[in-house]
């Protein structure tokens, strides 16, 4: 228990442990929605898991704005990022051209949190 | 047929994309006891496809699945009462249409009737009006490709007369994804077209059954944090309505994959950008308060919204920008990143000289492995045990993009030591770029066969 919490305050938790995602995409738009496993954790992820703190992973990439929606009654939180996908998925010429792995990069994201969420996901 | 008002009815979904199985939807017609098969088929890249086999042949253009059915499909949904609703038409509804007619007429299913949805077809509306598009931000003649297609998402208005005229088949091109099962739980309820809150539930439930095995277990699995048992036999997923306003989500009986709260959570949000403002050709749908709960026998979802439907319907232009031409080295053992590395380098060389033939566009070179999805994002290691070095290279030349594809084969001659296979393609490009149409200037019509 203490072990796992200096960890956690040194590294930061991993997204994957506290939430799952999916992304999608419209045009050169994809969007990646984050979804806690627990909805206890919905505050704790809308606190942490910002529009800014997003941009930190995504700036390579992204060339115009990201967006942050509420699904409130899943808990969700969908970013919404535009001129995300090297021009969509008729056009770009990444394997990738849908954007579909962009929730697998997002849980690898890790948040520096004190105290951390309650009920993590494995380690 | 009557619109018999009943308080709730079973709707399936029978395609989830353009290359689903059609085995899935005779399973679903045959055991699900559902009144309607409602089979998406279309997304950006799918129509842009069926577009090119409609240039290379105008008798074509149409879902590549329809031989198999109109044999396998059909007679079950015969046998077992199912109307399906489609957009297997794609790029030519009408040919579709005359397909599956004559296929039910040689096989004597006496209960199915065919209709087909026109109307979606706007190229004479673009070549006319010269739209602006919404990636350019400036008019479509400015770009420097040739205009090939048009095509705007229409809504559920002609399912719903087709089903009121009695066809127990209808299919029709750019039809929008979740407009296929709205259509049918309109003309089931009798509802209003104009009363908001239940197109927006119908478009809920559109949403949730559209993208098939999505929500029944499909890009899910993450193991050990997200797993799913077994995947051997997949289900499509289907929904029970109520007129009330909730539907219960569920998968056929014995079969794998899982259908839970949370397969269904990711799906409502697969693909929306604000939950408040889904705007789809019925409805400008609201999923903001949407609530998903494990019931007895399924999963619930209730809780949409929706306000009027917009004025304008979004067209997906296709523009032909040439070529695109790939080539893929593959190196393993030690040192192979270093040695895709340096064939990375052979190639950028030869890159210099075709493009002092010619014009390349857009070109990408990719480690498969290593970072050739994720990109500047990926961490570098120091090796790889094995690499896959990807080039591709988009031009309006065949000859120069067919010229960047074998440089990357000529690797394996004149290169790195132990090039472990390689390959290589030159296919066309169609892009996609969209625009808005007034409601007013669309044509819809349907036509029973």
């Amino acid at each position: 228990m203490s072990t796992s919490t200096v960890d956690a305050a040194a590294e930061g938790i991993l997204l994957r442990q506290v939430a799952y995602a999916r992304s999608g995409d419209k045009g050169d738009t994809s969007n990646v929605i984050v979804i806690p496993y627990d909805e206890r954790n919905y505050e704790w992820l809308r606190q942490h898991l910002t529009v800014e703190f997003v941009r930190t992973l995504f700036d390579k990439v992204v060339k115009g704005p990201i967006i942050r929606y509420e699904f409130r009654g899943i808990c969700g939180l969908n970013f919404v990022m535009q001129r995300a996908l090297e021009g969509g998925v008729s056009r770009s010429l990444n394997l990738d051209a849908h954007g579909k792995s962009r929730s697998n990069l997002i849980l690898g994201m890790r948040i520096k949190a004190d105290p951390p969420p309650a009920g993590l996901r494995l380690p | 047929m009557s619109t018999a008002q009943n308080k709730s009815v079973r709707i399936g979904c029978g395609s989830g994309y353009g290359d689903d199985l059609i085995e899935l939807a005779v399973d679903m017609a045959d055991r699900g006891q559902v009144e309607y098969l409602c089979m998406d088929a279309l997304a950006e890249r799918t129509l842009m496809l069926a577009q090119l086999r409609r240039v290379d042949n105008p008798d074509l253009g149409y879902d590549l699945r329809l031989e198999e059915v109109a044999h396998e499909l059909l007679p079950m949904a015969d046998k077992r009462k199912v109307k399906i609703v489609s957009n297997m038409g794609a790029a030519n509804p009408g040919a579709a249409g005359r397909y599956l007619s004559q296929k039910a007429k040689e096989q004597g299913l006496k209960n199915t009737r065919v209709a087909v949805i026109s109307g979606d077809n706007v190229r004479d509306w673009v070549d006319a009006n010269n739209p602006v598009l919404s990636e350019t931000g400036r008019p479509l003649s400015e770009l420097p490709g040739r205009l090939v297609s048009a095509n705007a998402y229409i809504g559920c208005e002609k399912i719903v007369e087709a089903l009121g005229l009695g066809a127990t088949v209808v299919i029709g091109g750019r039809i929008a994804d979740p407009s296929l099962f709205v259509g049918p739980l309109v003309h089931h309820f009798g509802w209003s077209q104009d009363n908001w809150a239940q197109m927006g539930f119908a478009t809920m439930v559109g949403h949730l059954l559209e993208c098939g095995c999505y929500v029944t277990g499909g890009n899910f699995a993450d193991p050990p944090y997200l797993v799913v048992p077994s995947f051997n036999r997949p289900s499509l997923p289907f929904a029970d309505v109520d007129a009330s306003g909730r539907a219960v989500l569920g998968k056929l009986p014995d079969t794998d994959g899982v259908l839970s709260v949370e397969t269904c959570k990711e799906q409502l949000g697969y693909e929306i950008h604000d939950p408040a403002n889904y705007l789809t050709p019925d409805v400008n749908a609201n999923f903001t308060d949407v609530k998903i709960q494990a019931v007895n026998g399924g999963v619930a979802a209730f809780g949409a919204t929706g306000l009027a439907r917009p004025d304008t319907l979004k067209v997906l232009v296709g523009v032909d920008e040439g070529f695109i031409g790939e080539g893929q080295v593959s190196f393993a053992g030690l040192g192979a990143l270093d040695r895709a590395l340096l064939a990375q380098d052979i190639v950028k060389n030869r890159v210099e000289a075709i493009r002092r033939k010619g014009t390349i566009d857009e070109i990408r070179y990719d480690l498969l492995g290593v970072n050739g999805i994720h990109g500047d994002m990926s961490p570098m290691p120091k090796d790889a045990y094995e690499v896959h070095l990807r080039v591709t290279a988009r031009s309006r030349d065949k000859k120069i993009a067919a010229a960047v594809a074998h440089a990357v084969e000529y690797v394996q001659i004149f290169g790195p030591s132990g090039t472990a296979g390689h390959r290589r393609s030159v296919k066309p490009q169609l892009t996609t770029y969209t625009c808005f149409i007034p409601r007013s200037a669309i044509k819809q019509s349907v036509e029973i066969l």
